[in-house]
């Protein structure tokens, strides 16, 4: 087997030990309990952590789907003759929003649109995009001016021109992109229960609201593990579609 | 004298100022129990006067006579005074709407204002690109849209009737953040240093120590916290003063030996690596006393007890305890490690060999080549690393107060809980403003300390000049 799937099947195991573990209601109640005989309740009881898993990777999901359609869509079209006029307005929101801290985006959302799914997922999603779309438009532009001419010369037209040549190059720093913004979303998911939504942030706050480690335990393990494979997913994912980056 | 294009980017700004008179301006609440009630612009007192400076702005962004000095002048004028015209219409509508309600009754800013305040940021943008006083613009904007609450006509906005509530606490927590974020800093780049160098030094080491701080930066800053809560409970609890500065001294002490035996052999790297850990152990001591220090001072809280002084005193006396600024800290410094690790790697590696070749040939010592030779090169890089971990550790200090630490969180946390939303955002803004201020001052720190000789301006200059040319022809 290639190094690359040896790392494929090890990730699969990964997420299947992952899906397993949160699953795993019984043993964390068990486990803890042992832990910590001094706690009450060793597990959070309102929600199984299947289910606030389950919420956590929603939250993720429908975040990064908009991130990734937003985000490469605004990074083309600044980069074409269409929207060449806004790039250096992209390019200077990219670089100026990549300084607010995340974590105060999230809850700057919140008087904004309140409570709820929606604030969250504008919030993060808003954030997310600066990553994406600043490394689409660096991607896109490190493609030499005299290969796109001879492209050019060829007779290719713009659709081609983006699609064999500019697509390509600019691959591997838009999947990078596409990776911070996903450990990022990840982490930043983790305090949406503060602003009105689920996800494996609720048992932590809930445990460090009452003093109780297992708690906190219980929803800091699976979400650590949770970005470090979407971490290692993304990176074989790179592998996977760039080969020729070494 | 040719047509010049309408200004694309002006006129963006423009069309989000008129689009954002469609959502309500301010949002009223009789008081915190009942759910808030939106009022648009244009239904307020004075609330013609934005859409026309929009329509006045966009009509100068549309014509064609922009290259005139003149234009130029009114253009950075008027975009002014519509940077006043959105904070005053703020506070001109709070004050309207407050003249009938009970004190109780919070006015707050909604969605069409911050739409207007992205809209400003926007037509800002594009005026400084033109040429002669526009370019002043941004500033000019910025002192006027902030003149307006330093004058006090923000007084019946909620944000500042919540201010006026906290204002004794506002400032001290707003300094313990500094002095959180600060001192996670300082402790990262003890540790992160030293770390950088060893990696840039020894290819073999380079994956590991790169690997491990990019490894540490993966885990989410909350369950980071949670992760270190434990560690610190079982510590205050079971240990005392004396033991702990006795297992950090020893490993500092026995670090160094190994370090001095076996230099740049692998037992020496460890050996110094432990001696960084146990100097870490030893002002992670200091910086909680610090803090600690601080906190009583300012906030009144648990002052500093000589007790704790004590060598058997349990360590929860000296602030080590589960809840508090001990793991916060922790995992600030933690999370400041890597960009502080890579970019001292990468400035290390970008000196070209031929110039520490060089340095040799002249007789430079070890030392002295890095001194002299290497750290001038890689230094602008660091700076750009202390930058990123201190705006990093800055935001994420922000959730220090959900662990019992200090900080500007606690009143978005007070605020989240008691659903107060200008609350929330008198602990979210200052945050944001407070780490683009800290970015720019490093970012210029940084500047400043690269030797002229290598500072990018001469290329960047150029650079600019042929991004401008275009405009420069148009505007010829």
């Amino acid at each position: 087997m290639s190094r690359l799937g040896v790392q494929a099947a090890l990730l699969a195991a990964g997420w299947a030990a992952f899906f397993w573990l949160v699953s795993a209601q019984e043993l964390w109640a068990r486990v803890m309990g042992a832990l910590f005989p001094q706690v009450s309740t060793p597990v959070y009881e309102r929600n199984t952590l299947w289910e606030l898993t389950w919420q956590h990777l929603g939250l993720t999901g429908v975040t990064m789907t908009l991130v990734v359609l937003i985000g490469v869509g605004l990074g083309v079209w600044t980069t074409r003759a269409q929207g060449h006029a806004f790039l250096p307005l992209v390019n200077n929101l990219t670089t100026v929003g990549q300084t607010f801290p995340p974590i105060a985006v999230l809850f700057l959302a919140l008087p904004l649109v309140g409570f709820g799914a929606t604030g969250a997922v504008a919030a993060l999603t808003l954030y997310a995009l600066l990553p994406v779309t600043r490394s689409t438009v660096l991607g896109l532009q490190s493609v030499d001016r005299p290969v796109l001419d001879a492209a050019r010369g060829l007779g290719l037209s713009a659709a081609q021109r983006l699609w064999r040549l500019e697509v390509p190059v600019a691959l591997p720093a838009v999947l990078a992109g596409i990776r911070t913004a996903l450990v990022l979303t990840i982490a930043t998911a983790t305090l949406a229960p503060m602003v009105g939504t689920g996800g494996l942030g609720v048992p932590i706050i809930a445990g460090l609201g009452a003093d109780n480690l297992a708690l906190i335990l219980q929803g800091a393990i699976p979400v650590a593990l949770l970005a470090l494979l979407g971490d290692l997913t993304m990176r074989t994912l790179e592998r996977w579609l760039t080969p020729w980056v070494p | 004298m040719s047509r010049a294009r309408p200004d694309p980017i002006v006129l963006l700004g423009a069309a989000l100022g008129l689009a954002a008179l469609a959502l309500p301006w301010v949002n009223f609440r009789e008081n915190r129990l009942v759910l808030g009630e939106g009022f648009p612009l244009l239904g307020l007192p004075a609330g013609w006067l934005l859409p026309a400076l929009w329509l006045a702005l966009g009509a100068l962004a549309w014509s064609s006579w922009r290259s005139d000095a003149r234009t130029a002048w009114l253009g950075a004028v008027l975009f002014a005074v519509t940077c006043a015209g959105v904070s005053g219409l703020l506070g001109g509508a709070a004050s309207s709407l407050m003249l009938e309600a009970t004190p109780l009754a919070r006015v707050s800013p909604a969605g069409g204002f911050w739409l207007s305040v992205l809209a400003l940021y926007v037509a800002g943008f594009g005026l400084s690109r033109w040429p002669g006083a526009a370019r002043w613009s941004g500033l000019l904007g910025l002192l006027a849209f902030a003149a307006v609450p330093l004058l006090g006509w923000w007084q019946d906005l909620g944000l500042a009737q919540e201010y006026a509530n906290i204002a004794g606490t506002f400032w001290p927590q707003l300094g313990l953040h500094l002095a959180l974020s600060l001192t996670a800093l300082l402790l990262a780049l003890i540790l992160g240093l030293p770390l950088g160098l060893a990696a840039a030094r020894h290819e073999r080491l380079s994956g590991t120590v790169l690997g491990v701080a990019g490894f540490l930066q993966t885990v989410p800053s909350v369950a980071l916290f949670g992760l270190v809560l434990p560690v610190f409970s079982a510590l205050g609890r079971d240990a005392t003063l004396g033991s702990y500065v006795g297992w950090a001294g020893g490993a500092l002490l026995l670090g160094t030996a190994l370090w001095r035996l076996f230099g740049q052999k692998i037992a020496g790297l460890l050996g110094g690596l432990l001696a960084l850990l146990g100097v870490q152990a030893l002002l992670l001591l200091g910086g909680l006393a610090l803090i600690g220090m601080l906190e009583g001072v300012w906030l009144g809280g648990r002052s500093f007890s000589p007790e704790a002084l004590s060598l058997s005193a349990p360590l929860s006396a000296w602030g080590i305890r589960g809840i508090g600024a001990a793991p916060a800290l922790l995992a600030l410094t933690i999370y400041a490690l890597l960009p502080v690790v890579t970019n001292t790697f990468v400035g290390l590696r970008s000196v070209p060999p031929a110039l520490t070749d060089a340095a040799r040939g002249l007789g430079m010592t070890g030392g002295q080549i890095l001194r002299r030779a290497e750290w001038p090169i890689a230094l602008p890089f660091i700076m750009e690393g202390i930058r990123a971990a201190l705006v990093l550790t800055f935001g994420i200090a922000t959730i220090a107060p959900l662990i019992g630490a200090g900080g500007l969180g606690f009143f978005i946390q007070r605020g989240v809980e008691g659903n107060v939303p200008d609350l929330v955002l008198l602990g979210a803004l200052p945050i944001v403003l407070v780490a683009l201020l800290l970015s720019g001052l490093v970012g210029w720190l940084g500047q400043r300390l690269t030797p002229p000789g290598l500072r990018p301006e001469a290329a960047a200059q150029g650079a600019e000049l042929t991004e401008a040319s275009p405009e420069v022809r148009s505007v010829s």
